[in-house]
């Protein structure tokens, strides 16, 4: 990569960025968006309701309306919320076309109170995502395997496969989520 | 007071917490509220980390924005000509129904586009293949269907050059092929209904 080449990949290019970048031709920082937000996309498809199948035909239908309504994006660093929004509203579209006697039912998406959260959520999520993200690789790793993973793994897979000692599995978790909580305080007053 | 630091918070969620970190919880609803917070956190980022985006449909989504986004316009490597259509005029004038198939060279590429059956709803399935004069097995890239107005109709095109759009509605179409930096393009795709036939 050039010097003088901006490297759009970068996880800690700020949403407002991106999306300046995206109206300006740049292919890499669209391609950056749907890394960065592509799985929030689905995550709340999953949530409206849709299988997995559904959720990737979502993801390519909230691009389409992105892509078509960028410029009017009034507030680019509420660019996770409005592509949350955007995700609901086709996930809905598309249960409609497919399966409408699916939005009848009394447990249904529609009708979950926490919609109204839905945009605040979106918020929210993005910004642990991109904190997530800004850990140092070890840190990533080990809080995927003892926090995230379903069921997580033991200290001692961990410490073998790390090639650390079980014990100091617990002190540098600590110092990990430590981090990781500093990170989403620092991204929350940027983003504020 | 002092307040649980996270990682004392994050032992008390995984059952680790010491007696006395497990004491002030019960005593100081900040710390409960910063514990609903982080396990909030965490259910979060299980639930987003099981989904992904996989290189196929961030090479659609590419060929999305260049097909419809700003920057620079990319001209086409070819222009596919209709060569063979199983449509006799006047009725190809109302474009492909059910069963009806299209063929179009490119270059050193044939085109078939097949129309599959109608389903309940007023739409079709669109089933292509891409071949090339030298047999190649290595075809790919993704093939779109772009209406004048409204949604382009994207899928992945496999190695035998065979790809599928389901739910097409009847209307004009412009389809254009993107296999790594070339591109072939198909204009006048006119997708009919079998109601018309």
């Amino acid at each position: 990569m050039s010097r003088h080449q901006h490297d759009w990949t970068a996880d800690r290019e700020k949403d407002q960025e991106l999306v300046k970048a995206c109206r300006k031709g740049h292919e890499e920082a669209w391609v950056t968006v749907w890394r960065r937000y592509g799985p929030l996309v689905k995550s709340v498809a999953r949530r409206t309701g849709c299988d997995s199948e559904e959720a990737r035909d979502v993801l390519q239908r909230v691009a389409l309306v992105a892509l078509q309504k960028l410029d009017g994006l009034r507030d680019p660093k509420k660019l996770a919320s409005w592509l949350a929004g955007i995700a609901r509203y086709q996930s809905l579209e598309m249960i409609r076309e497919r399966r409408p006697a699916a939005l009848l039912q009394e447990d249904s998406a529609v009708s979950d109170p926490r919609y109204d959260d839905e945009m605040v959520r979106a918020e929210d999520l993005a910004r642990l995502r991109r904190a997530f993200a800004q850990l140092e690789e070890r840190c990533q790793r080990l809080l995927h395997r003892l926090m995230l993973k379903q069921p997580p793994d033991s200290y001692q897979d961990v410490a073998r496969d790390e090639n650390l000692s079980a014990t100091s599995i617990g002190p540098i978790r600590h110092r990990c989520v430590k981090r990781l909580g500093k990170l989403i305080v620092k991204l929350s007053r940027s983003d504020s | 007071m002092n307040h649980l630091t996270e990682p004392h918070i994050i032992d008390l969620i995984e059952g680790e917490g010491s007696s006395e970190a497990e004491a002030h919880l019960a005593e100081c609803s900040e710390c409960r509220s910063e514990k609903r917070l982080w396990i909030g956190r965490f259910e979060a980022l299980r639930e987003m980390s099981r989904e992904s985006v996989d290189e196929s449909e961030l090479h659609r989504l590419k060929v999305l924005y260049r097909q419809l986004g700003p920057g620079e316009e990319r001209f086409p490597r070819w222009t596919a000509r209709l060569v063979r259509s199983s449509t006799a005029a006047p009725a190809a004038a109302r474009g492909l129904a059910s069963g009806e198939i299209a063929e179009y060279t490119a270059g050193p590429y044939t085109l078939m586009l097949r129309v599959g059956a109608q389903g309940s709803r007023p739409t079709v399935s669109v089933i292509g293949q891409i071949a090339s004069e030298k047999q190649d097995r290595n075809i790919g890239g993704t093939f779109a269907l772009t209406p004048p107005n409204g949604r382009v109709r994207l899928s992945d095109v496999d190695q035998f050059g065979e790809f599928n759009l389901p739910e097409v509605a009847p209307g004009s179409y412009r389809g254009t092929w993107w296999f790594g930096d070339q591109i072939m393009v198909v204009h006048d795709v006119e997708i009919g209904s079998d109601d018309e036939s």
